[in-house]
């Protein structure tokens, strides 16, 4: 007799996650279709006005777009970690130290020339991003200490510490006691591309084809590969393994930290609790579904964005803020489980 | 622009037509006929050519700050007819704001009510941006000069008659306040209740916890029964949701609650009465202007001559010499021969708690 298995695809097709995002979106609104004819909804007026409010013009697209940007870089910096078999759950702190690091700058050091100054900050933001994984990385790499656990911890640590700062010595004497510091000045603003698209898009592109070679192409991506796949075959090529997993660590939260600069740079303009609405969770997601493939990563990062921006204006249409979360949360089922049948297959195996 | 229409028409079927077929004459004597009939219709605006949306930064029925202005929303929608929409639990942030603000835009939403302090910022900003749409912040302190108004209610007036209920209920003399943040609003809510326990109660002290959050259910309650552990047997509230009174009965304390009488049901035993909002005559009001030409962007403040504000009857806790002391000040402030002393910069006296937490 023989038996049925399940096996992982010795080929998997590149472009298979994002087929999948596509089929969990399909299956997401065949769901919100039956749940929006039980309230009497047109599922047709209501799909197409979300989708003419969140792709359909020059500023619900760069809406749609600006909103990937936080998404797409905490994405790739995870998906850096994760070639050396490491999970980074601590991108929502980074994201925030990021923009604590900026606003640090801005109201310390002061620059004439703006496009230099605005460089200055994103790389405040990014060295940012590193400082709040540098603990994690330490632990990690000297001790052994589970990464899972210490970067998600940190985002309490982090986020607590922009409450304190803007309920304390960052308060905006302007803002009466609201919990916001001060705004950034004009100069500083990172300039549009069209629309409202801020130029941080320019910089994913370039982070996400720069995170595609350094993974897949360069020889430190190769190394981390190594370094993560196995421990004694690192040893035995005579590969740092533990160097490699504290770089890939720095790296990978600095880019959740640009992403907090260019956020603040780009969007909020201020530091407030609110710079991230769980972009570094969402980018979780993001990452995972994408099989930690940076350009997956930068395509689905859109269409997240896209699925952000489509969940908040669908209740200007009249539909419940909890429908459009159903809808959001089975595109991502529908996803996950698509990708399976894309990754896995059923093999048949004879009975020994 | 429709009497120039007609004007050109006329000359039109005077000079060119004049000796033209029957045909033709009949063809432009039904243009002018079309144009008047545009003429009649599409001269003064009606409530047609407006759509009002809502934003709200907690749930519509949150039995309610965000509720009493779905009340209101529905109120508008029943007096005058307009088209309205909202939208619920958009956080104090300005991205979050101006997307949903714009999405409404594109649908040709031409008046938009943002009901929570923090959208202050993105709605004078959005105010520059879109000088064809009205905005109106809740609230707020910031206006221009044509299309963003704010308007409030003088809620400190209510509110000191709650306080002299709550000082005349309390038996351990301490009160309890859960207070979301300490902007001015808020701090002169307090001082104006707390005058109104000394009113009556001078031995008896305000104590003030604040959550630094309008609407979250776990931080009020949190704060409710850290002030009931400290004695309090009364305990008011500056936030969305009756937390507070779930709280305060569980506790078999009392419960001046806020916002809407709806939240009663949450507690009833606990219920004692509730300085409420009543925003659906303002809502009409500005509407009104708006469709008929005569908005100005102000500052709006009523008090509770206007029935804005106003304090939602008493129950039985309350001793009758208190009710009528009640009442009595009540009718002064209407008259407008007395107003509770307005002070937000500090804590009066009888307060416990601090301004700069």
């Amino acid at each position: 007799m023989n038996k049925y298995i399940l096996s992982k695809k010795t080929v998997v097709n590149d472009l298979a996650t994002f087929y999948s995002f596509l089929i969990g979106l399909f299956v997401a609104v065949c769901i919100g279709s039956i749940i929006l004819l039980i309230q009497d909804q047109n599922p047709i007026n209501v799909f197409s006005l979300m989708l003419k409010l969140s792709v359909g013009s020059i500023n619900s697209l760069s809406n749609s777009l600006n909103k990937a940007i936080p998404l797409i870089l905490a994405g790739l910096g995870i998906a850096i970690m994760n070639s050396v078999k490491l999970w980074n759950i601590g991108a929502e702190g980074q994201i925030f130290l990021g923009a604590i690091a900026v606003n640090l700058i801005y109201i310390n050091i002061n620059i004439s020339n703006s496009s230099l100054f605005i460089f200055i900050l994103l790389i405040s933001g990014f060295i940012g991003g590193a400082i709040c994984i540098l603990l994690p990385a330490i632990t990690k790499v000297f001790f052994g200490v589970n990464e899972i656990i210490t970067t998600l911890l940190t985002n309490y640590v982090i986020i607590g510490l922009t409450v304190y700062l803007v309920n304390g010595p960052w308060k905006d004497p302007k803002s009466l006691n609201f919990p916001a510091a001060a705004y950034v000045g004009k100069e500083v603003y990172l300039p549009t591309i069209f629309g409202k698209l801020s130029t941080g898009f320019l910089i994913c592109i370039l982070f996400a084809i720069g995170a595609h070679y350094l993974k897949e192409k360069s020889v430190f991506g190769y190394e981390m590969r190594i370094a993560g796949g196995s421990a004694m075959t690192a040893i035995y090529a005579g590969i740092n393994a533990k160097q490699k997993a504290f770089y890939a660590m720095l790296v990978g939260g600095g880019f959740a930290g640009l992403a907090g600069a260019i956020e603040l740079l780009s969007q909020t303009h201020r530091v407030s609790p609110g710079i991230s609405q769980g972009f570094g969770y969402t980018a979780i997601i993001v990452a995972a579904i994408t099989g930690m493939r940076p350009i997956g990563i930068f395509l689905v990062g859109c269409l997240f964005g896209a699925l952000t921006i489509g969940g908040a204006v669908i209740q200007t249409i009249g539909v419940s803020s909890y429908i459009a979360e159903i809808i959001q949360a089975s595109t991502l089922i529908g996803a996950l489980i698509s990708q399976f049948f894309f990754t896995y297959q059923i093999k048949e195996v004879e009975d020994a | 622009m429709a009497l120039i229409e007609l004007g050109i028409l006329l000359f039109i079927y005077n000079k060119k037509y004049e000796k033209e077929v029957r045909m033709r004459r009949s063809w432009a004597v039904g243009l002018i006929i079309i144009s008047i009939l545009t003429m009649a219709c599409g001269g003064a605006a009606t409530v047609d050519d407006y759509k009002a949306a809502f934003v709200y930064v907690g749930p519509a029925d949150d039995g309610g700050w965000s509720q009493a202005h779905d009340v209101g929303r529905q109120y508008l929608v029943d007096q005058t007819g307009i088209e309205t929409q909202y939208t619920e639990l958009i956080p104090e942030d300005a991205t979050a704001f101006r997307t949903v603000a714009e999405a409404y835009i594109d649908q040709g939403y031409n008046i938009i009510f943002g009901t929570t302090f923090g959208y202050i910022d993105a709605m004078a900003e959005m105010a520059e941006e879109y000088p064809d749409v009205i905005f109106l912040h809740c609230s707020g302190y910031l206006k221009n000069d044509t299309n963003f108004g704010n308007y409030f209610g003088k809620m400190y007036q209510p509110r000191y008659l709650s306080g002299l209920a709550a000082g005349a209920i309390t038996e351990s003399n301490k009160i309890g306040y859960v207070a979301a943040f300490p902007i001015p609003e808020v701090i002169r809510g307090i001082n104006a209740f707390a005058a109104g326990v000394k009113e009556v109660n001078p031995d008896a002290t305000v104590e003030v916890v604040w959550t630094f959050t309008w609407f979250g259910p776990e931080e009020e309650t949190q704060a409710a029964n850290a002030l009931l552990e400290t004695g309090a047997d009364v305990l008011a509230q500056h936030q969305d949701s009756p937390s507070t009174g779930v709280a305060a009965e569980a506790a078999g304390a009392k419960w001046i609650s806020y916002n809407t009488a709806y939240g009663k049901d949450a507690a009833p035993g606990a219920f004692v009465t509730a300085p409420v909002w009543s925003w659906g005559p303002y809502y009409v009001d500005v509407v009104e202007s708006i469709v008929n030409g005569e908005f100005t962007a102000e500052a709006y403040w009523g008090g509770m001559e206007t029935g804005l504000v106003s304090l939602y009857e008493l129950s039985s806790d309350v001793p009758s010499d208190t009710a009528e002391l009640i009442s009595q000040r009540s009718e002064e402030i209407i008259a407008g021969s007395f107003d509770p002393e307005i002070v937000e910069e500090e804590f009066i006296d009888n307060v416990i708690g601090t301004v700069n937490p």
